[in-house]
């Protein structure tokens, strides 16, 4: 290959290391600009630590669990395990613990968008 | 290999470094951002101390006493079936106003995190936290004033 034909082909290379650079940071970006792995974790977090204050409160007590836009939140009243989800993406749901054994659930009724637990006395 | 050769590739080797740099720099960043801990295991340990207090061990005569524990409430089986948590171990113990261990509990979700106690601060993974409280124990009639000691220790990561 000739002088020219050198630098042509080197500028090429530079250019293609350089959009990749460019596309792999607007990616990064992107990825962190989205909340919604923060906002699962956060969720689960608080409705968790939330049933644990309760276990200290007077019976019997209601919880009144409101579900964001975009979550699904579930919870195994076995395990006292607070299971998040998104419903809008494909993500890896989080999970965290409450104080398992004092979690006596009475009653758990849909109102509207709201869920009403009611724990035993 | 020709002296050409050589040179040809130092200079790519040169030209690819501050690419390197730059792609471990987005990465940590990234990694950094995504995998930002929710710091809650103070709460969680203090969390823990209120339901042993004011649930577990609470004097329950005609109404709960609010900072009296009963003695007789303070056993091992009847903490662990009160209030346990997966990925959370703690130890409970009795002081008294000297500040002598009266009596001792232990509750663990596994062994692991009972030998992880003592050295805990080095391991990233757990997290540790001690709380002291000054109690009233309610003893064969008598209150009886003393410290109650919790030592947390909860897998974070």
């Amino acid at each position: 290959m000739n002088r020219k034909g050198n630098m042509i082909m080197e500028t090429i290379i530079d250019l293609v290391i350089a959009a990749l650079i460019i596309v792999a940071f607007f990616s990064v970006n992107f990825k962190l600009e989205d909340n919604t792995l923060f906002d699962q974790k956060r969720t689960a977090r608080e409705l968790a630590l939330t049933i644990d204050t309760l276990t200290s409160a007077p019976r019997p007590v209601e919880l009144m669990v409101t579900e964001e836009k975009g979550q699904s939140v579930k919870i195994n009243k076995e395990q006292c395990l607070v299971n998040v989800r998104s419903t809008e993406k494909e993500l890896i749901p989080t999970s965290f613990d409450c104080g398992n054994n004092n979690f006596l659930i009475e009653e758990e009724r849909k109102e509207g968008e709201r869920t009403k637990f009611t724990f035993k006395t | 290999m020709k002296k050409g050769q050589i040179a040809s590739y130092i200079e790519w080797t040169l030209k690819l470094i501050p690419v390197f740099i730059i792609a471990v720099f987005i990465f940590v960043i990234a990694s950094k951002q995504i995998n930002a801990p929710l710091e809650t295991h103070p709460l969680e340990a203090k969390l823990t101390m209120n339901a042993l207090k004011y649930h577990c061990l609470i004097l329950e005569k005609e109404r709960p006493q609010l900072g009296v524990i009963d003695i007789e409430k303070f056993t091992e089986d009847k903490i662990k079936k009160c209030y346990s948590k997966n990925e959370l171990g703690y130890t409970l113990t009795l002081l008294n106003k000297e500040k002598e261990e009266l009596k001792k509990i232990k509750n663990f979700p596994s062994l692991n995190h009972e030998r992880i106690l003592p050295v805990c601060e080095t391991i990233p993974e757990y997290e540790c936290a001690t709380t002291e409280e000054f109690i009233l124990i309610y003893n064969k009639g008598t209150l009886e004033p003393s410290f109650l000691k919790l030592e947390v220790v909860n897998r974070v990561a």
